[in-house]
């Protein structure tokens, strides 16, 4: 059996394990974020860097990889633990000193005006009537399962009404009125939502997306619900047990300066979280914050679990 | 809320009523290949095999297509038994085939008068059961362990112990919760593992050659020809759809070095494949080689033997949680997914290469270490040469198992360090023609490349016999 451990020891040392050079820095991200070639240089160059980006799945897998590698971290930093998941971040204790909010954004439903124009029917003005008759087969979620903005709108729900019960009720009452469930938000908004060739006038969204529906005469081709939405904060930090800590720092300090600040707009569909940086004129006039919240007291860590199990309940049987 | 007992009752009862249906359907089709002219069934039998030989995500991708857009978990659960039965039937074809009885016998009871079936249930069956037992649990194995197959056909319905070890894990961090789950399906799987070794002594050389007297029944052939028939269209459906879905064939080829429609993908399908060759390559070096000494102790080694009948799910787990113990140079690198292939590989390779080497008589070891050969030229130029056969034969096994490794891939490569089957499985789990043109035409190369080490292992099999 030696010669066997041996022979295994040696076909590792042949595939090489180097050290970590150090002048790397690997930021960990979920899959929507967007940071352009030219911010990257702009990085490296101010700090003498290199950055490497690992894009892990979406926010819930995001912030479970990075639970689960904590002792060896796969990256310096992340970008993109939102607050409803911030919970299991700290609760294990993966990030070094304090979580930064770098980006807002509230989830609302959106839909499409040219069809409700065309139709007979008049557009929702709440999330709280899409159980109605008349918005059968007209509306796409995503699987809160996988997507964060699916997750919120779940958070919403159970904000929205008094007890378990009125929340169920409200989820039969949308599984029954042929609601279509989307494993992502790239597949709602760019497969199912008629704006891209789709059948479903009414998609989960952000109180933002109209900014980027803004059709050549310059009249807004969807709307947003703006009551009673849910704001989402994306942060980002530094990793425990980091390789590279000071450059984990610089990559932080990055996301909060004014460059990358002004390109969330246009390139993630988030507000900036600092509220000096012009957003786009499009954004003034198309994509106002909500009116209206829901859901900022909730313990969102707590009841997760139970949620989600519940809202699989009622969607798979 | 599922139980425990639900998850372990699921998964055990598809792995059994897979193994039962395969069996079913083999049998015929086995004593009816077993009949037919050498030709024929050299054919026939190498081409049934070739979805066995598939990695069992794979077989998920190839009927895909095929599925209702909206089912219940009872529809998924029938798929995923029917792709098991398509995976595993012409397995047990050629295991029955292989454990024919000695014609002398049929022509004695056929001159007592029996009837042919009465040869076939009360001479013939009893024979073959010990074998076919024993195939039908390692089928049954496999199919407690196709953990790809599941989530690519449950479409998130069908929960097994594999599905919510994922689960409890990855999406809940409950890794108490996942390892009891763990030890439950390593407990099925074991079970059935053991329980085959114990009751048919190895497992039947796959590509043999056996000479028989039996007459197949025209049932057999029949079956045959709609199995056939049933992979043919399922591959051809794959085909036609790398060519047809999407932007159609060239552009479905050439998205493959891209990412994906709406840059779904983090890498690349092209660098996936190339981390899944780095990963082949790594998890060849260790697994052959350990295979290799193992092979040639005078002893069989269950130690070696042991993980697979462990599901690669549970190796992903383990190492998941082990990898925060591990030297840093090793846990968070793409090291650890060849490692832990390498793990399973070491016992399939086993398989292969034992009975080879085992087979290499004493007297010419003994020769030539009496000329000087020792160590590396004892293998290189005795003993390797001599069963060059197998070992190329088990290289082809290692390359297939580790290309199409899912359950621990799954655990352990993030990021730029997807696998191929990883990526794929995301295409397919997304909409949009583009990202299915993309997987059909990747999951048309896979298909090749099987087709490929079945023509080659079956080449080795004819010179292997013209050189007797």
């Amino acid at each position: 059996m030696k010669k066997l451990a041996i022979l295994a020891i040696s076909a590792l040392a042949l595939t090489g394990c180097s050290a970590q050079d150090i002048t790397l820095v690997r930021l960990a991200a979920h899959d929507s974020f967007v940071i352009s070639d030219e911010l990257v240089a702009e990085f490296e160059s101010e700090t003498g860097y290199e950055l490497e980006i690992i894009r892990l799945g979406d926010t819930g897998s995001l912030t479970n990889q990075l639970v689960l590698t904590t002792n060896a971290p796969v990256a310096d930093a992340f970008f993109g633990i939102d607050n409803t998941f911030a919970g299991v971040a700290t609760d294990n204790n993966i990030v070094d000193g304090e979580m930064q909010a770098i980006d807002y954004s509230d989830v609302c439903f959106n839909y499409d005006l040219d069809w409700f124009a065309e139709s007979s029917i008049a557009p929702p003005t709440s999330w709280r009537e899409l159980g109605q008759e008349q918005y059968k087969s007209l509306v796409v979620v995503t699987n809160p399962n996988f997507s964060s903005p699916g997750l919120a709108f779940l958070a919403t729900t159970h904000a929205g009404f008094d007890t378990s019960a009125e929340v169920f009720a409200y989820w039969r009452s949308l599984r029954d009125n042929d609601l279509k469930v989307a494993g992502s938000w790239e597949d709602a908004y760019f497969v199912d939502f008629t704006r891209y060739g789709g059948d479903r006038p009414i998609v989960l969204s952000y109180a933002s997306s109209p900014s980027a529906e803004v059709k050549e005469d310059g009249t807004p081709g969807s709307a947003a619900l703006r009551t009673e939405c849910f704001r989402q904060i994306e942060y980002a930090g530094v990793l425990n047990n980091a390789d590279n800590k000071p450059g984990a720092k610089a990559i932080v300090d990055f996301l909060l300066g004014d460059s990358f600040q002004a390109s969330v707009p246009e390139n993630m569909y988030v507000y900036p979280i600092n509220e000096a940086i012009e957003v786009p004129e499009a954004w003034a006039k198309f994509a106002q914050p909500a009116d209206s919240l829901l859901g900022e007291g909730l313990d969102i860590n707590a009841n997760r679990d139970q949620w989600l199990t519940d809202w699989s309940d009622v969607f798979d049987n | 809320m599922t139980t425990n007992l639900e998850l372990f009752a699921t998964t055990a009862l598809i792995a059994l009523f897979s193994s039962v249906v395969a069996t079913i359907l083999g049998y015929p089709i086995g004593n009816w290949l077993a009949g037919t002219g050498r030709r024929t069934r050299q054919l026939v039998s190498s081409f049934l095999l070739v979805p066995f030989l598939l990695p069992p995500f794979l077989i998920g991708i190839t009927l895909l297509p095929l599925q209702p857009n909206a089912f219940n978990s009872i529809t998924g659960i029938l798929w995923i038994i029917g792709a098991h039965v398509l995976m595993n039937a012409g397995f047990m074809a050629r295991v029955v085939s292989a454990n024919q009885v000695p014609a002398d016998q049929l022509e004695a009871a056929s001159l007592d008068g029996a009837s042919g079936l009465r040869k076939r249930f009360a001479i013939e069956l009893p024979q073959q059961l010990a074998g076919m037992l024993s195939a039908g649990l390692l089928v049954a194995l496999y199919s407690a362990t196709s953990y790809g197959l599941v989530l690519t056909l449950g479409a998130g319905k069908v929960d097994t112990l594999e599905t919510e070890i994922a689960t409890a894990a990855l999406r809940d961090l409950d890794l108490n919760f996942a390892l009891t789950l763990a030890l439950l399906q390593t407990a099925l799987t074991l079970c059935f593992f053991y329980l085959a070794r114990s009751i048919g002594a190895e497992p039947a050389p796959l590509f043999g050659e056996q000479e028989t007297a039996s007459s197949g029944s025209k049932l057999g052939g029949v079956l045959s020809a709609v199995l056939l028939a049933a992979i043919v269209i399922v591959f051809a459906g794959v085909f036609v759809r790398a060519i047809t879905y999407g932007p159609g064939l060239f552009e479905n080829f050439a998205n493959l070095a891209g990412r994906g429609s709406r840059e779904l993908l983090n890498i690349s399908v092209a660098e996936a494949a190339l981390n899944s060759l780095r990963n082949l390559i790594v998890a060849a070096l260790i697994a052959l080689p350990v295979a290799w000494l193992a092979a040639g102790r005078k002893r069989t080694s269950y130690l070696v033997l042991l993980p697979i009948g462990i599901s690669p799910v549970v190796f992903g787990l383990v190492f998941l949680i082990l990898s925060g113990y591990l030297p840093s140079a090793l846990s968070g690198t793409w090291l650890l997914v060849p490692i832990v292939q390498s793990l399973f590989l070491i016992p399939l390779s086993y398989q292969v290469l034992r009975p080879a080497r085992q087979s290499v008589s004493m007297e010419i070891r003994d020769a030539a270490q009496l000329d000087g050969a020792f160590g590396w030229r004892m293998f290189s130029e005795v003993e390797g040469p001599l069963v060059r056969k197998p070992l190329s034969v088990a290289a082809a096994f290692v390359a297939l198992g580790s290309l199409g490794e899912f359950g621990a891939a799954s655990f352990l490569a993030y990021g730029s360090q997807a696998t191929l089957p990883l990526v794929m499985f995301r295409l397919i789990s997304r909409p949009g023609p583009e990202n299915l043109g993309m997987a059909m035409a990747a999951a048309s190369l896979f298909i090749v490349v099987a087709l490929a080490v079945v023509w080659l292992i079956s080449l080795e099999a004819r010179t292997q016999r013209q050189e007797r």
